[in-house]
């Protein structure tokens, strides 16, 4: 199959990288097949001609060192399947942003362009062909649980756009399978139904009811805990209410309103407005005490001395807004958060996601959310759900493997796997569920057996890679090898390149899905081929899309700063380090640049979004 | 889809993914919104600010993906009804054609008077701006350095604005908002004293200059003092609402803040402390020492020999005390930015009643933070598929 080798196309940006980067000694980088200097990839005229020319060369495969732009990103996508070259059989090389524009001194950036080079031809000679595609049928009808106004509002846009919901009367027993094809197990008063859906959305019920007051009675309620919005909104309601409508004497005693909420501030003044009495408890200050039916509460209000008010109701705001969904989250295979509320918090799964594809939690199953964001959310879930469980056929190929011969059945991977997408039953293999499958690559990494390959870095690729990139002309000095997480530190890096802060042409970028990605053989490998560091920036613990990135990270160091160790390589030189894809300041910190070099950095922002008039 | 904010981007993704075409109108030169200049508040872990967010709604938006980015196209105004609007665009002049700059940089290198450069270095689109005034050809001169310097020929030197006409079946409005105008509170002293500046100065200084911003800003700041509410909850203002991000926002500014800088001590004055948005429980269970947290909002800020004072009555205690600060950060709240394309809007600004086939997505109808923007998106491609089904 490699009979007509891998083709080189190094794409110079209209001439400017020329200055930065001997262009003709990177061409002429051993190996490949041939090689063609192109001046501009992204646009159609560049895009044709290396499409013409990879047709001629009858390569098999295909390099391009260009830059990372979309537009680049697309034109290889486009001239490789032009000239009939598989596309796991491409690869693009970041030569602008992660090369040319970052490094100062042009023999070193050429020797390490040639090593990003060979890198990548390495690569594409251990790339694997994707899994075929599998095939899920999903029939259009969506599991919605709850009985609020989320799920009432998530349920008919469902219906409008086409699906089914399927409203259930019962507790949710059991939950298996992968998007577009889940099946749920629900126990009712008349015994247990099955239903095959293509998404789940699960709300909380409805907003807790008015409590038991009679006309004329004096009332207080009392908000003690954080200021949930769905707090505020169900007892203001209720407190306007009995104060507007039916004569009662109303207290409301708070420390902080929580008004987060659309309306929930015109609520508040209504209330003001309508003879409810506000009372701000200071820490400390507030007694209660029963006496003959009746309540007593003191209230030592600074600047005002002692108020002391007779109730005959009391009601406790707090309460009837905690409706913890632990269990449902278990059942759904989502990690519950904080308070019992599901998912765990992720900055990159709000406002309506979940870890696992398919699975959407929304209102008083999520968090403590009004009326108005519950049916926001309902509606915002019911248009997400769509894409995976809308009527049709979904062609996936799956983004990781597990090799049966291989497999121990040891079942780490199903323990560790972030999205619930590994699987097996009684008697069958282990296996990997395409739509659920986000190739974070967690599984294997931890897979004792190496039994588990993620298609687009299969181990092989990912090793043949890095030891391209170790070796290689001199680059002045010992690399330090960068891991960069695909959702942080990657555009961090690209950032940094835009900005022409120049580092080390030492350091050396080796770009994974996500930190879970690597195991300690990753890390102490380069440090045993001369590397002076090792890095892997990544997500913080709660921006890991992947949830568990950092965290394993942190583990893979400690095994691979003791393994170096016993190899006689330093076990300092490996570190894990958190930032976000806007921080480069912080990658510039890590990387030992400093960003602060006065107006460049988007010395244009203040137009970005000056929302000037027309 | 009008703007391309978090709102907007999300909901022309979510209906291009349906297979509908998509044509996305946004009158600032790249996409993002404001939200594609804020800072990372994270503090030793994430603190669910939503920037990662917004970038990632940013970044996965690829040519060719069903979508038609406009950027510099401003919309005018809207006629027309459900299946035959008819929508005017006003095209703002770049100086760069968009669909052949690939951002190499070779024009800013040469220009004498730094007027064309990229939009910031996680610009999408990223092609470069001329920025006309600053052009030495609006003083008559005759320069052509960065044209001739472009090897794409991208620059267009006398590039003019012009309209356009484009038909749609139905319309989004994500026109978003405008952060409150904080000079207009005289005596909080924004504009007029150096050292009092707005939760976004903050954001984007952050953003722009890293930790060092604060340095540069004022050395040796070691006072910081966050005054909340400001042009929110407040009808004599006009403004009856709560903003619902400026509590969460400064409240993730100053976490980060006293991680980053050792000896910085910041001060929160609010009326009641919103705190129930992602990951701020969390950050309010462990607030760091150096955060203080004050009940009472200050009337007025001095400039005194020994810093800002600002005298407050404080709730806790009933006291009217004063405190002196080195650096005073307003939050401003969410305003709307006025009738957006000539639709109908509320008393306060934010859109409401539209007509059949238009449909409005993010701040543009009230507040909202960047993970509920993005939900608005969702919500908003879902009801204009409705409306195309009843079309069809
Ligand atoms: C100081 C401050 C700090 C904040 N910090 C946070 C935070 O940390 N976390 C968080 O979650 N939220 C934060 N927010 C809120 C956040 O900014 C908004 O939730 C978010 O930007 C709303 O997104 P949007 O898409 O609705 O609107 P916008 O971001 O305003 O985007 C609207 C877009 O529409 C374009 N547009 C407007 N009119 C037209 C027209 N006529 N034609 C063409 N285009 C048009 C605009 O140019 C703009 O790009 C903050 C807000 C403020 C004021
Ligand atoms: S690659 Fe990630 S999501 Fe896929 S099966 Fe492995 S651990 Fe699960
Ligand atoms: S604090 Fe905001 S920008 Fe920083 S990692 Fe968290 S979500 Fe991302
Ligand atoms: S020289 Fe041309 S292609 Fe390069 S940045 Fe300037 S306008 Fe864009
Ligand atoms: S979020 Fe906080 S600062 Fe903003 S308006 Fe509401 S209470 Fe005031």
């Amino acid at each position: 199959m490699n009979g007509y080798g891998t083709a080189l196309a190094v794409c110079t940006c209209g001439g400017t990288l020329c200055g930065r980067l001997d262009v003709e000694r990177i061409v002429a980088a051993p190996g490949f097949a041939s090689a063609l200097v192109i001046h501009d990839l992204c646009l159609p005229a560049g895009s044709a001609r290396v499409a013409s020319w990879l047709r001629e060369t009858a390569a098999d495969s295909l390099v391009v060192a260009a830059c990372g732009v979309p537009a680049a990103v697309q034109a290889v996508v486009e001239v490789s399947r032009a000239a009939g070259v598989a596309e796991h059989r491409t690869s693009l090389v970041d030569l602008r942003e992660g090369c040319a524009w970052v490094h100062t001194q042009a023999d070193q950036a050429t020797a390490k362009a040639l090593r990003m080079v060979a890198s990548a031809a390495a690569g594409v000679r251990e790339s694997t062909p994707p899994v075929p595609d599998v095939e899920v049928r999903p029939s259009g009808r969506v599991l919605v649980v709850g009985t609020g106004p989320g799920s009432l509002a998530a349920a008919a846009r469902l219906k409008d756009l086409g699906c089914e919901a399927v409203l259930i009367s019962g507790t949710l027993e059991r939950f298996e399978g992968q998007a577009g094809e889940f099946k749920a197990r629900i126990r009712t008063d008349q015994g247990v139904e099955c239903h095959a859906v293509g998404a789940v959305i699960a709300a909380g019920d409805a907003p807790a009811r008015m409590p038991a007051v009679q006309a004329g009675q004096r009332v207080a309620f009392l908000l003690e805990g954080d200021p949930w919005p769905s707090v505020t909104e169900s007892t203001l309601s209720a407190a306007l209410h009995l104060a507007r409508d039916c004569g009662c004497r109303v207290l409301v005693l708070f420390r902080d309103m929580g008004v987060a909420g659309r309306g929930l501030e015109e609520l508040y003044r209504e209330a003001r407005g309508s003879g409810v009495t506000f009372v701000r408890m200071e820490e400390g200050s507030l007694r209660i005490v029963e006496a003959g039916g009746e309540w007593v509460v003191t209230l030592e209000v600074p600047g005002l001395g002692s108020v002391t008010e007779t109730v005959d109701v009391l009601v406790s705001g707090a309460t009837d807004a905690l409706q913890g969904t632990r269990g449902l989250a278990e059942v759904l295979g989502v990690a519950p958060r904080k308070g019992g509320w599901a998912p765990r918090e992720r900055a990159l799964l709000e406002p309506v996601a979940t870890e696992r594809n398919g699975v959407f939690l929304i209102g008083s199953a999520r968090g403590p959310y009004t009326t108005d964001q519950a049916v926001r959310q309902g509606e915002a879930a019911a248009m997400a759900a769509l894409s995976v469980a809308a009527p049709g056929v979904i062609a996936v190929s799956a983004r990781a493997s597990v090799d049966v011969e291989r497999c121990a059945f040891c079942l780490t991977c199903l323990r560790v796997c972030p999205h619930q997408a590994v699987t097996t039953a009684l008697g069958q293999t282990m296996r990997v569920l395409p739509a659920a499958c986000q190739g974070c690559g967690v599984c294997a990494a931890a897979c004792p057996a190496g039994a588990i390959q993620i298609t687009e870095s299969p181990n092989r690729r990912l090793l043949a890679e890095m030891d391209a990139l170790m070796n290689g002309p001199p680059l002045g000095g010992r690399p330090t090898v960068v891991f960069a997480c695909a959702n942080s530190a990657v555009p961090a890096l690209q950032a940094l390149g835009r900005l022409r802060l120049s580092y080390p042409a030492q350091v050396l970028v080796v770009p994974v899905p996500c930190l879970g990605r690597l195991e300690a053989v990753h890390c102490v490998r380069p440090l045993a081929a001369g590397a002076r560091r090792v890095l892997l920036c990544g997500c913080y613990d709660r921006s890991c899309e992947h949830l568990v990135g950092p965290a394993t990270a942190r583990r893979v160091v400690e095994r691979a700063s003791a393994l170096a160790g016993t190899l006689g390589l330093d076990p300092g030189a490996i570190h894990v380090a958190s930032l976000a894809p806007v921080d480069w300041h912080k990658l510039g910190q890590i990387l030992g640049v400093s960003c602060d070099d006065g107006d460049r950095n988007g010395g244009e922002a203040s137009k970005v979004t000056a929302h000037a008039t027309a | 889809m009008v703007g391309a904010g978090p709102a907007g981007l999300t909901a022309a993704q979510a209906l291009a993914a349906r297979g509908i075409p998509v044509l996305l109108a946004e009158q600032g030169p790249v996409v993002g919104g404001w939200a594609a200049c804020y800072a990372c508040k994270a503090a030793t872990d994430c603190n669910l600010c939503g920037v990662c967010l917004s970038a990632r709604v940013s970044r996965t938006m690829q040519p060719g993906a069903g979508v038609t980015l406009k950027v510099d196209a401003h919309v005018l105004g809207i006629e027309g009804g459900p299946g035959s609007f008819a929508v005017r665009l006003a095209h703002r002049p770049r100086g760069v054609d968009v669909s052949r700059c690939t951002g190499c940089g070779r024009c800013a290198e040469l220009c004498p008077v730094a007027a064309i450069a990229q939009p910031h270095p996680q610009a999408l689109p990223m092609a470069y701006l001329l920025d006309q005034e600053a052009c030495l050809r609006a003083r008559g001169e005759e320069c052509v350095i960065c044209r001739e310097a472009c090897p794409f020929g991208a620059v267009l030197l006398d590039d003019t604005p012009s309209e356009e006409l484009v038909q749609a079946d139905v319309v989004v409005l994500a026109t978003g908002f405008e952060p409150y105008p904080a000079a207009r509170k005289g005596q909080l002293g924004y504009g007029r004293l150096p050292g009092v500046i707005t939760t976004m100065d903050l954001e984007r200084g952050l953003w722009q200059h890293g930790p060092e911003y604060l340095s540069r800003l004022l050395p040796g700041s070691r006072r910081v003092a966050f005054v909340h509410c400001v042009g929110s909850r407040d009808l004599a203002a006009g403004r009856g609402w709560c903003s619902q991000v400026c509590c969460p926002t400064a409240l993730r500014l100053a976490g980060r803040m006293v991680r980053e800088l050792p000896g910085l001590e910041a001060t929160l004055f609010f009326i009641d402390l919103q705190r129930c948005a992602p990951g701020i429980a969390r950050l309010f269970d462990d607030l760091p020492p150096e955060i203080h947290l004050v009940r009472g909002i200050p009337g007025d800020v001095l400039s005194e020999p020994g810093g800002l004072l600002l005298t407050f009555e404080d709730v806790a205690t009933a006291t009217r005390r004063q405190e002196l600060f080195d650096l005073v950060v307003l939050a401003v709240g969410m305003d709307s930015p006025g009738a957006a394309a000539g639709m109908p809007a509320a008393a306060e600004g934010f859109l409401c009643d539209l007509p059949a086939g238009v449909v409005a997505a993010g701040a543009c109808g009230g507040p909202v933070s960047i993970p509920e923007a993005v939900g608005e998106g969702l919500r908003a491609a879902g009801a204009a598929l409705r409306v195309l089904e009843s079309l069809s």
